[in-house]
């Protein structure tokens, strides 16, 4: 024990000096606060603070902005989101997020990964209720259009590619001042789809310009900064189904007829040729629907950074290195 | 007189979080002491390998309700060490800055719990209004009150709000002015004196032998600090002092707490100053490698460790937590021997227990 160490810095204690000291120190400061200071406590019903504009509260999901992917529900570390598939009268057969508050940790990874900035956090943060079900709130509960996004993320404009309407004229290929666009061959079709690599673009938008056929056209898409998946496809297993195509809510894959693939009916009559899915990755946010949708493991999601040196599983598929910054 | 052991706690107001002290008593001498924690185990060490990295985030906010952010960023820390990540600049002294605005928040709630336990009801509502001021910073960096969640993997969540730095700088001009004020509180009162000087006291042997890390064994004399020996982010561009005290009682602890708030201000300054423009973020990869990293920080507790092993998929297959407190409660026996039963409270409350992540 050091107590005499301690005892030798003990100061002289008086009765005025070390007791009344702090009696005064309060009584000045309390005299301060009752005259002339602000009160430290605000009448909570009837006053409220100022929330910042990053106050995570309760959500509001924009129907129109959502497109459906599904990585907020990915993303929640306590699986308090679900999709619910929903008839509305504008919008048509969607699928929307719903919250459950009584799971919810408020930690706004789900704002922060959604891509289209549709699901923000507000606000809001009286959320009691008298009912255990109270916490759950359906879509339809959080939808609110018109909320302003306080804080957008970051956008880049890239040159989006309509596939459907390229004829492969490469006017874009020949004008793109730092050559990111390279035509690259889609197997077994025939045809040639331009490729962007969005790591060198400097989104001056020539390109867009520059296409004939005005397939190209400037888009924002808003960074998210977390690395997403891509879909590495796997051509030798594909049927051309098509039920890719119609997961995705990003308009990413394209279903192209394959030239050569007709068989000869019975009658002599010629069949339809066999499709095969296109994928315009520049376009993807990763959500692992189109994955989910195959039936044929023709699809495989592979991390962003492995993307390029990843190889389909059984056989060569096509080659697209589409990169996203 | 015959001897008995005293259950103190679980539910005592000595215990801040749940666990159970318990002491032998002679009379009123303790002659023994055994610590029993578990009470709020919430296994998060198991529940991390089923998360992913980026979902495991905002669990690592949970591990302590008074200095959640340095638990996050630990976590961030450690997984940019496994990832091999290089974070910007400016992302560093932004958390840098945020660390010494949550220690700030966090010494505050110390002295306000500290006071309280020690009848200073005074002391409570002052350190607790002061730290308003800390937490609305924080509040309006990150979004939330407690469990900020800001530290991403590759950075942070955003940057600076508008007027952030001037906001800043005003809470800790305010806090400055304010800090002579709360040490009159206790510095000239005799029953602080009474109960803190040479109670509790750990000596330095004890302290290093045992384990005991931060303001605890700093006020047992050692001038070790993570910050200073093992520079993390940006600490060794920055100037400041390590703080020790040479009393290794529990009056040593709150000087040595005190002293470090000072500190904290001074780098809250320097890191605003000095804080470059540019990004804030690296996009956080999605796959940890097949190998371990470890993260070492000072928490405002003490030395905060995370040891991670990847096994090249998107979880990781162990995430450790070395909690300090785990380690100084270890030491609780040997700080208690030979006290009185009512000095329990006023040795118990100057290490500044938080059990969240002492049981995990």
């Amino acid at each position: 024990m050091d107590e005499q160490t301690c005892d030798k810095k003990r100061e002289k204690v008086s009765f005025t000096g070390l007791v009344m000291k702090p009696i005064w120190a309060t009584i000045v400061q309390t005299a301060r606060d009752s005259f002339g200071g602000r009160p430290n406590t605000v009448l909570y019903p009837r006053e409220r603070l100022v929330l910042p504009d990053r106050y995570r509260g309760k959500h509001v999901l924009s129907f129109k902005r959502c497109i459906g992917c599904g990585q907020c529900v990915e993303i929640c570390p306590n699986e308090c989101m679900w999709m619910k598939r929903i008839d509305d009268p504008v919008l048509g057969k969607i699928e929307r997020p719903g919250v459950d508050y009584s799971r919810c940790l408020f930690c706004g990874l789900c704002a922060e990964i959604c891509p289209t900035d549709a699901l923000l956090m507000t606000s809001e943060y009286e959320l009691s209720t008298s009912e255990r079900d109270g916490m759950r709130y359906e879509p339809e509960a959080l939808r609110n259009d018109e909320y302003p996004v306080k804080e957008p993320k970051e956008s880049l404009l890239i040159p989006v590619l309509g596939l459907d309407k390229c004829k492969g004229k490469e006017a874009c290929v020949k004008v793109c001042p730092v050559k990111c666009i390279k035509m690259v061959d889609i197997d077994r079709t025939g045809k040639r789809k331009p490729e962007i690599d969005l790591s060198i673009c400097i989104h001056c938008g020539k390109c867009a310009e520059a296409c004939p056929e005005k397939a190209f056209g400037m888009q924002p898409k808003l960074v998210v900064m977390f690395e997403r998946p891509l879909p590495l496809f796997n051509l030798d297993k594909c049927t051309g189904c098509g039920a890719c195509f119609r997961a995705c809510p990003a308009d990413v894959i394209y279903m192209m007829e394959m030239p050569g693939t007709e068989k000869k009916k019975a009658d002599g009559t010629m069949t339809k040729p066999k499709k095969r899915a296109v994928f315009v990755l520049e376009k993807c946010i990763g959500c692992g629907r189109c994955e989910r949708a195959c039936r044929f493991e023709t699809l495989e999601m592979v991390p962003e950074s492995q993307y390029k040196s990843a190889k389909p599983s059984v056989a060569k598929g096509p080659k697209k290195g589409g990169k996203k910054k | 007189m015959a001897e008995m052991w005293i259950n103190m706690g679980p539910q005592h107001p000595m215990t801040h979080g749940l666990w159970n002290l318990r002491v032998k008593v002679d009379g009123e001498v303790i002659v023994d002491a055994m610590p029993e924690i578990g009470y709020l185990h919430r296994g998060m060490e198991k529940i991390f390998e089923n998360k992913t990295y980026t979902q495991i985030g905002p669990i690592t906010d949970r591990l302590c309700y008074g200095s959640s952010f340095t638990w996050n960023h630990l976590y961030c820390m450690t997984v940019e060490n496994l990832m091999d990540l290089e974070i910007p600049e400016r992302a560093k002294y932004i958390r840098v800055a945020a660390i010494e605005i949550q220690r700030i928040a966090s010494h505050l709630m110390w002295i306000a719990a500290f006071a309280a336990d020690l009848g200073l009801l005074t002391g409570f509502l002052w350190a607790m209004r002061d730290r308003e001021i800390f937490i609305d910073l924080l509040q309006a960096l990150s979004g939330s009150r407690l469990t900020y969640n800001y530290a991403r993997i590759g950075g942070v969540t955003a940057d600076f709000p508008p007027d952030f730095e001037r906001d800043c700088i005003r809470a800790v001009d305010y806090f400055e002015k304010k800090m002579p004020e709360h040490e009159s509180l206790y510095d000239s009162s005799k029953i602080f004196h009474m109960r803190t000087r040479g109670i509790g006291v750990l000596s330095r042997e004890d302290a290093i032998n045992l384990g005991v890390t931060g303001p605890t064994l700093r006020a047992s004399n050692a001038k070790l600090d993570v910050r200073k020996d093992r520079p993390y982010e940006v600490y060794d561009e920055i100037d400041f002092e390590v703080q020790c005290h040479t009393d290794c009682d529990c009056w040593g602890r709150y000087r040595v707490r005190m002293n470090e708030m000072r500190e904290s201000c001074k780098i809250i300054r320097q890191a605003i100053a000095k804080m470059p423009k540019g990004p804030v973020r690296v996009k956080t990869p999605l796959i940890g490698p097949a190998r371990d990293a470890i993260g070492v920080v000072e928490d405002p507790r003490g030395e905060g460790i995370m040891y991670v092993i990847g096994d090249g998929t998107d979880r990781p297959y162990r995430l450790k937590v070395r909690s300090p407190l785990f380690v100084i409660l270890s030491a609780a026996k040997p700080m208690l021997l030979g006290y009185k039963v009512a000095d329990v409270v006023a040795i118990m409350g100057s290490i500044d227990v938080c059990m969240g992540e002492t049981d995990k």
